[in-house]
């Protein structure tokens, strides 16, 4: 694998040349500092510029172009990371050494039009489509009242990550889209294109000189002026006492949520010991909280935990049966305590880092964790995959404890199912 | 050692059957530097009831599942699950209608991993005390599964279309069924369906092909059929008239959801294979409710879905065909979808631009090792061997077969099931 990155004036372009897979993927990243106003935006915005374009001008019309290309694909996505917001606009397409050579410049023209030639009439946009998406929208987030996680996850980072990024839903709230037109819509697509950072990264067996040729011709024309991003890193803010939210909702299972925050983290425990205390603590094999809350105690049948790097916190997820609440608390606790035993956590060590070893590995093996992780490189050092694999073979029991030690319980959130059944 | 070829895409898989009747299908590659394994009984949910000798045995819904919980167990077999946690490498098992499946993936030492899920595949503890404790386990995931709106749906179409057939259980069972359920039960029912002529390994990714099938051809050595019992799964005879034409059922959806569905006794179609079969239907259901299809722009642009699905299923004797909608109108989009489902149709160049896409994603299949294992769990269990000539079917489907599909398909026995607050 061969990176190479090219910085012109108004955008910077990613080279990952590698023969890994029969794929070329196109990853166009548009970022700018989170303001929580934009979420309606960015979401209906992506699925206008999917949608349909000025060519294509139908929903009908991009999907057969996108079958005409073999099946190449466009997809997005809105991100959050800390303190950032980013619009990923992704193409992939199979490499044209095993379907045809002008497949180059046909899949890049595609991408161009989707990006930069909407369906955009009068300063608006297409006003059919723009009603339709919208009203599809407001169903999607209407919807979510179907998904008891969903659910659950949106109350609890509500008052969690309180005044900051992470307590909005990346889905909006139906009241953020109503008034919001497709005039609206397009002012905000200019402003979106000419004050966003914008990064494309590129991957695959790629002919190098006609990718960086075809990158130009679209994306030379563009002038941004975008604010700087300082810092990714959300400041994190501790609650001295544990905050306690219960629900009750009509769905058969219960759901727990812990969520906990961190005194002061090195920036050594935050880039590699806080991965290792997840998986010891929640994603491995024989993670503490499996073993000890459903496999000894069969109280669940998933409990898992995760981290987030950027809005420094670690997050608890069960679903239980509502009678065991009390009993699941103090187990994660117990749990959590556990991890402060340093010969306790010896004990289980080498087996985190030896998972730890498998999913680096399996970072070679996923196209969107190598692009995403050169384009999160423009905000944050995260090393190379095999610098990060020497920090962990670095790295010892003390550690893990010594992290365990700075951990708080800022927050539990209970979802009590009542439907009758339970 | 067997070579299957996959000429056209310029990949092979290693095949060998061993002496007690175990298949072997090794698939070495160096553009993964970790290792993805797995050992299959073919024995799902489906089976209701099976036949040994002369004694009949009926089955409860849920056993298969439960069975895997069992068998995949990581308090009685800690000894195995310290070692894997030990190697790093990660186990996984689920259960469909046909096949449980138990997986492993890991980053070296690909034999002793392979030892460790052998034995505890080939050895499971099962007794009367951890059967008990499991259950809290399978009911709580059994109550996660009812919360789940679309799986609830799924299971209630099943339940309108057939009669008798095995999916109008849930593969999970009921709370009822799990508690019927001790462990002399499962260790007879693991005795008669986990022997080696029963099963299937399969190793892809990073390893030394000589050294892997050294490996199993030795460890399978030792594993003989237990029973030289003949197992007979029952036949169950499904009529072809659907059982319930209409049902609306309650529930707190944000919108309507419609699920209209055709059975079909698949004998209309005589001549073709249910492989071949397929692949016409991929292509007939695409052109038609994709978001490539007129049909679909129409709907969407008249706002009568919000989403647009089509499905196949070939149960035994049957074909299910599915359309699902999730509709802020289901009265007028079933009027609608009734009336232009009598005029499904495809023209010649959306047929070849169909098969172009069809053959993009087999070109693609071997990108990713999970998947290529799953290509070929579903091909054994598809074609009871693994079929490599997906490639020459794709580009020989043929427009005038395709077209008499076409006219043989129809809605007129058919059942709707619609979602609603």
């Amino acid at each position: 694998m061969n990176y190479k990155k090219i910085k012109e004036k108004n955008y910077t372009i990613h080279l990952i040349k590698y023969d890994r897979f029969k794929t070329i993927n196109i990853d166009v990243y548009f970022t700018s500092l989170f303001n929580h106003k934009d979420i309606p935006y960015t979401n209906l915005l992506v699925k206008m510029l999917t949608f349909s374009t000025k060519k294509y001008n139908t929903k009908n019309k991009i999907a057969i172009q996108s079958e005409n290309l073999y099946s190449a694909q466009i997809t997005s996505k809105n991100m959050v990371l800390g303190n950032i917001q980013s619009t990923l606009i992704n193409l992939e397409f199979i490499n044209p050494s095993f379907t045809e050579d002008n497949m180059y410049e046909e899949s890049f023209d595609f991408l161009k039009e989707v990006l930069f030639n909407p369906n955009v009439k009068d300063e608006k946009f297409d006003e059919e489509s723009f009603n339709l998406n919208k009203l599809n929208i407001m169903r999607e987030v209407n919807s979510i009242s179907e998904k008891p996680n969903l659910i659950a996850y949106n109350n609890f980072s509500k008052e969690m990550y309180k005044g900051s990024s992470g307590s909005y839903s990346l889905f909006g709230k139906l009241e953020d889209y109503k008034d919001i037109t497709s005039k609206d819509l397009y002012k905000y697509y200019k402003k979106f294109i000419n004050n966003s950072k914008i990064d494309i990264v590129i991957m695959g067996d790629i002919d190098e000189e006609k990718v960086i040729k075809l990158t130009k011709k679209i994306f030379n024309k563009l002038n941004p002026n975008y604010e700087e991003i300082k810092d990714i890193y959300v400041k994190t803010k501790l609650n001295e006492k544990t905050l306690i939210l219960k629900d009750k909702y009509n769905f058969n299972q219960s759901i727990l949520i812990m969520g906990y925050k961190f005194k002061e983290l090195t920036e050594y425990e935050l880039k590699y010991v806080l991965s290792i205390f997840n998986i010891i603590l929640g994603t491995m094999n024989n993670s503490v909280l499996f073993t000890k809350v459903r496999e000894e105690c069969s109280y669940c049948y998933s409990i898992s935990s995760f981290v987030s790097k950027y809005n420094p916190s670690l997050v608890i997820t069960s679903g239980i049966n509502r009678k065991n609440y009390d009993k699941v608390v103090s187990k994660i606790k117990e749990c959590i305590k556990l991890m402060k035993d340093e010969k306790f956590i010896s004990s289980m060590f080498k087996t985190a880092i030896k998972t730890a070893d498998i999913y680096l590995n399996d970072y070679y093996d996923n196209i969107y964790s190598i692009m995403e992780h050169y384009f999160i490189n423009e905000f944050d050092s995260e090393e190379e995959v095999e610098k990060r694999r020497e920090e962990y073979n670095r790295m010892t029991p003390k550690d893990i404890c010594d992290l365990a030690k700075k951990i708080n319980l800022d927050t539990i959130y209970f979802m009590e199912g009542i439907n009758e059944n339970n | 050692m067997k070579i299957i070829n996959f000429e056209n895409i310029k990949e092979k898989i290693y095949y060998e059957k061993l002496d007690n009747g175990m298949e072997v299908y090794l698939y070495p590659t160096n553009k993964s530097k970790n290792f993805y394994a797995s050992i299959s009984t073919k024995y799902g949910s489906s089976t209701t009831s099976y036949k040994r000798g002369e004694e009949n045995i009926s089955v409860y819904p849920g056993t298969a599942h439960f069975l895997e919980h069992k068998v995949m167990n990581f308090t009685t077999n800690k000894e195995y699950f310290e070692r894997m946690n030990e190697l790093g490498s990660a186990c996984n098992a689920y259960t469909t209608y046909n096949v449980t499946n138990y997986n492993i993936f890991g980053s070296g030492n690909v034999n002793e991993n392979l030892n460790l899920l052998f034995d505890m595949v080939m050895n499971p503890g099962i007794n009367e005390e951890n059967v008990e404790s499991e259950k809290g386990i399978i009911c709580e995931e059994i109550d996660m599964d009812k919360d789940d709106v679309i799986t609830n749906l799924y299971i209630k179409r099943n339940q309108n279309l057939f009669h008798k057939l095995y999916p109008i259980n849930h593969i999970l069972g009921e709370k009822e069924d799990i508690n019927k359920i001790n462990s002399s039960y499962l260790k007879m029912i693991y005795k008669d369906f986990y022997k080696p002529s029963n099963m299937f390994i399969i190793v892809v990714g990073s390893f030394i092909l000589e050294d892997v099938l050294e490996f199993i051809k030795a460890y399978m050595k030792k594993v003989k059929n237990k029973t030289e019992e003949k197992i007979k799964i029952k036949k169950i005879k499904e009529p072809d008239k659907v059982k319930v034409e209409y049902e609306i059922v309650k529930k707190e959806v944000s919108e309507d959801k419609v699920y209209y569905s055709s059975k079909i006794n698949k004998k209309i179609f005589k001549g073709l294979s249910d492989y071949e079969l397929s692949y016409y239907l991929r292509i007939i259901l695409s052109s038609n409710f994709a978001a490539t299809s007129p049909l679909y722009e129409k709907y969407k642009m008249s706002n009568l879905i919000t989403t647009l699905k089509s499905e196949f299923k070939i149960f035994d004797n049957h074909l299910i065909l599915t359309i699902k909608a999730s509709t802020p109108n289901s009265e007028k989009f079933i009027s609608n979808l009734k009336k232009d489902i009598k005029n499904l149709n495809i023209d010649e160049n959306t047929f070849i631009r169909k098969k172009r896409k069809i053959l993009s994603e087999t070109i693609l299949t071997f990108e990713n090792i999970e998947d290529v294992e799953f290509l070929i769990t579903n091909s054994i269990l598809t074609h009871k061997k693994l079929y490599n000539k997906d490639y020459d079917l794709i580009k020989n489907l043929d427009y005038k077969i395709i077209n008499d599909i076409i006219k043989k398909i129809n809605f007129d026995n058919s059942s709707l099931l619609i979602c609603t607050r």
